[in-house]
């Protein structure tokens, strides 16, 4: 018998009711991530809210799993430091920062009464809004804010758990409806904020957990509760089809290959055995990934190349049946150590999150010490970030995000790790090339920060993508899969033509002053093809000299650097 | 004439005119090919650069024997002499130690060796000083002293167009680090205690000689400047405009390397090299 409130009778809610809650909200939120993905203001590939939700709440909800006490408090903490670490993305980290809060409420004790929940609530907004630099109204900030006050008024009128929920979800459902109109981004796409969507999901999501057992969650259909909360976006009207583990290929495989591997070889022998697949190499080791029925074949394809090491082997269907089917990522991060050199502890590590072998490359020969290959769609967790951290041998270390979307995540690892950690906010690979080449080893933490903060901003950068959707940009019609510049981030011009976008982006972002322009040509261009596009610039602008390197990325067709 | 003579070596590049009127005795240092030819600072760059593009390897350079110092110093010596003997920085060469031992083996008690910490323009700038100094007759500790004081009024600023050079002199340890770009870097090196070091990296070489020149000392009287260059005078004459749109009162000298230093720095290579006299 659960003891209930002196006051008001309701019942409590224990550590097993918080375990219900998160990680069936877990799963729930996994199987309405698309509908979330496609909120997506910007129709170009990148890291997108949904997914990166629902991988911070897997991780929160594998702590959940493993908790085996009877104390909410614990739990809680234990539940938000495993989302903290765990967190992707932006939204990823002010999910984190929620549970944080909420955690930070529950602090303390064994089971918890609904005002103690509203209360937890107010904690976790507080977090949220402390973890981002400048908070912005029109986002999941501001439909947070709003889920706590109407759970506060909730509570003090006496409704018990699900009562809480419930009006904390219709609370946040305003606010959200709002957030259109507050942004103008958002209301020229016609969509509601990705995150705040994400953070509703979530909460039906628990209310769902608390209300169904666990078997009527897994036969639910997918994007079901985003659809007919209205969280649709325009134009998204096909989901992908039911995704399940991929059973096919249970065998992830990891392993260390040293040896002179030619990488475009092994991965078109790698490639007919699974999915997943990914090699990076450096110097005379290799790092390979793959998922496979057949780990075996693999291994001995890859003997073929070098001495094998750290090989692992692992049956995701374990996985999947140890957390009771909880969404894993999937998606791998790689992380390359430059083993050149080992650094000593005074000097200054430097970390980049970089995609593509070839601007891997680039960033170690400028001096990079670690790259963790996250990139556009994948982005890096905390953790990813803060092991790159306490494994380099420095005590002073900078990040370079490389990306907006992972700047918040490095910001969590300068509070977390106990070492001097300096983020840089670079927000493209060009900045973060600048901002590398600008670093002085001789010079002491704080004047290479301001040095490379100063040199980011000297460089223009730009990017030919595609568009994954049809939209409507500053008025102008963009249709999917047609070609889009970007420029400081921003859409500049869009084409049929890959080259035609290529040529009117380097127009747009040259000007006389310009001396230098810095062409990284991704993984589906040849370089016959980035050879003749480099001589057209040279052509067009005969005072700027081109510097023409093999980048290897995915997504972006062509990364420009102006100086 | 005056009783204190002046010894400098060949990497002040002064000239014949700059030697002759204060009977300044210059030592070389020379540039030494595989082949056996040699060369002392007589030749000009474009001379040198094209033996440089026919050998197999690139050429050496080598300091001055103790001997020769001892030899020019027991003369001058001899004939009732005091000696000033100012030298490129032990940092980058044993010039330095090699006129050192011989002043002690031959009447250290006459000779001051002083180490200039630099090179080239701004070498050139305490030597002309010294040789002034002498001719007005300060004595041999009056002068020591003034060239001690002066040796931290000096900069000395360097943007080389190619780090191969750099690359094979290794005389470079800070810009170590630089050598293993895959992409064109323009590092902007100076002279620290000696040593030459990476003030900044940028990426193109206008950025490079903007920054370079934020490091010039607001213009005023007891200012002197030269630009320094290695086979690229049209570079330096630009570089010495952008001095005068920014002091346009300003004295600019321009001063070309000669084959010793141009084989570290190599073709291409600008720099700056000031006094603020005190």
């Amino acid at each position: 018998m659960k003891p209930r409130d002196k006051e008001t009778g309701k019942p409590a809610i224990t550590a097993a009711d918080f375990r219900k809650m998160i990680v069936g909200a877990s799963y729930f939120f996994d199987r309405e991530k698309e509908a979330i993905n496609a909120l997506n203001v910007f129709p170009v590939p990148d890291g997108d809210t949904g997914s990166n939700m629902s991988m911070t709440l897997s991780a929160a909800a594998e702590a959940a799993l493993a908790y085996r006490g009877e104390t909410i408090g614990e739990i809680a903490v234990k539940t938000a430091s495993s989302a903290l670490m765990g967190a992707r993305g932006n939204s990823g980290v002010i999910l984190s920062q929620l549970l944080r809060g909420i955690a930070r409420g529950l602090q303390g004790k064994r089971e918890a009464y609904p005002d103690d929940l509203s209360k937890a609530f107010q904690y976790g907004v507080v977090y949220a809004y402390k973890a981002v630099s400048k908070p912005v109204e029109g986002t999941i900030l501001t439909v947070a804010r709003s889920t706590a006050r109407s759970a506060r008024i909730a509570a003090r009128s006496g409704a018990g758990l699900c009562g809480i929920i419930e009006r904390a979800i219709a609370g946040g459902r305003e606010a959200l409806e709002k957030t259109t109109e507050m942004l103008p981004a958002l209301k020229e796409a016609g969509v509601v904020d990705a995150g705040g969507a994400g953070l509703i999901v979530f909460l039906e999501g628990c209310l769902f957990s608390v209300q169904h057992a666990l078997g009527e969650l897994l036969a639910r259909k997918k994007n079901a509760t985003a659809r007919t909360a209205g969280i649709d976006a325009a134009g998204s009207g096909a989901f992908s089809p039911a995704e399940t583990p991929d059973l096919a290929h249970p065998y992830c495989t990891e392993l260390i290959i040293r040896g002179a591997v030619v990488p475009g070889e092994l991965k078109e022998r790698l490639e007919p055995l699974g999915d997943s697949l990914v090699v990076v190499e450096q110097g005379d080791m290799s790092k390979v990934h793959l998922h496979t029925a057949d780990p075996g074949a693999a291994l001995s394809i890859c003997r073929e190349y070098g001495t094998l090491h750290k090989i692992k082997i692992d049956n995701m269907a374990d996985q999947h049946q140890h957390l009771l089917n909880l969404p894993t990522p999937v998606e791998t991060v790689v992380t390359l150590v430059d083993s050149k050199k080992a650094k000593g502890e005074e000097e200054i590590g430097i970390i980049t999150v970089s995609f593509g072998e070839g601007i891997g490359e680039l960033f170690l020969s400028l001096g990079a010490d670690e790259i963790v290959y996250g990139g556009q769609t994948m982005n890096p967790r905390v953790e990813d970030l803060f092991d790159a951290v306490q494994r380099i041998p420095t005590e002073r270390v900078i990040i370079m995000p490389n990306n907006k979307n992972i700047q918040m995540v490095a910001q969590q690892v300068q509070k977390l790790s106990e070492k001097e950690v300096a983020v840089i906010g670079t927000a493209t690979i060009a900045q973060g090339l600048a901002a590398l080449i600008a670093f002085n080893p001789a010079e002491e933490l704080d004047s290479n920060i301001s040095a490379m903060e100063r040199a980011l901003k000297q460089v223009k950068s730009g990017e030919v993508t595609y568009a994954i959707r049809d939209t409507v940009i500053k008025g102008k019609e963009v249709a999917e899969g047609s070609f889009l510049g970007l420029y400081d981030g921003e859409i500049c011009c869009t084409s049929g033509e890959l080259a035609a976008a290529a040529l009117e982006l380097t127009a747009q972002m040259l000007d006389e002053d310009d001396e230098l322009i810095t062409i990284l040509y991704g993984k589906e261009i040849a370089r016959a093809e980035a050879a003749a596009l480099a001589e057209l610039v040279e052509e067009a602008h005969p005072s700027v000299e081109v510097e023409l390197k093999y980048g290897g990325q995915p997504i972006y067709y062509y990364i420009f650097a102006v100086e | 004439m005056n009783n204190i003579a002046i010894v400098t070596d060949s990497t002040a590049y002064l000239s014949t005119r700059e030697r002759e009127e204060h009977g300044i005795t210059v030592v070389p240092l020379t540039v030494n090919f595989e082949d056996g030819f040699l060369y002392n600072e007589i030749v000009n760059n474009k001379e040198l650069f094209e033996r440089i593009g026919r050998a197999k390897k690139l050429p050496f350079t080598s300091q001055p024997a103790a001997g020769q110092f001892e030899e020019i110093y027991g003369a001058l010596v001899e004939a009732g002499r005091e000696v000033i003997s100012l030298h490129v920085s032990s940092g980058l060469s044993g010039t330095f130690e090699s006129a050192a031992r011989a002043a002690a083996a031959i009447a250290p008690d006459r000779i001051t060796v002083f180490d200039s910490l630099t090179t080239s323009a701004p070498l050139a700038f305490l030597v002309l000083a010294a040789a002034q100094w002498a001719e007005e007759g300060l004595a041999r500790a009056a002068i020591a002293a003034r060239l001690e004081r002066a040796r931290g009024e000096l900069g000395s600023f360097l943007i080389p167009d190619t780090l191969e050079y750099i690359k094979k002199g290794g005389r470079i340890g800070g810009a170590q680090a630089l050598l293993g770009s895959l992409l064109q870097v323009k590092p902007i090196l100076y002279f620290a205690s000696g040593k030459v070091e990476v003030l900044a990296k940028v990426r193109t070489r206008r950025k490079a000689i903007r920054r370079m020149l934020a490091e010039l000392p607001r213009q005023g009287k007891n200012l002197q400047v030269a630009v320094v260059h290695c086979a690229a005078p049209g570079e330096a004459v630009a570089v010495k405009e952008m001095i005068l749109e920014k002091a346009p009162h300003q004295a600019v000298e321009i001063r070309e390397l000669g084959p010793v230093l141009s084989i570290h720095g190599g073709p291409g290579l600008v720099g700056m090299g000031f006094w603020a006299r005190s």
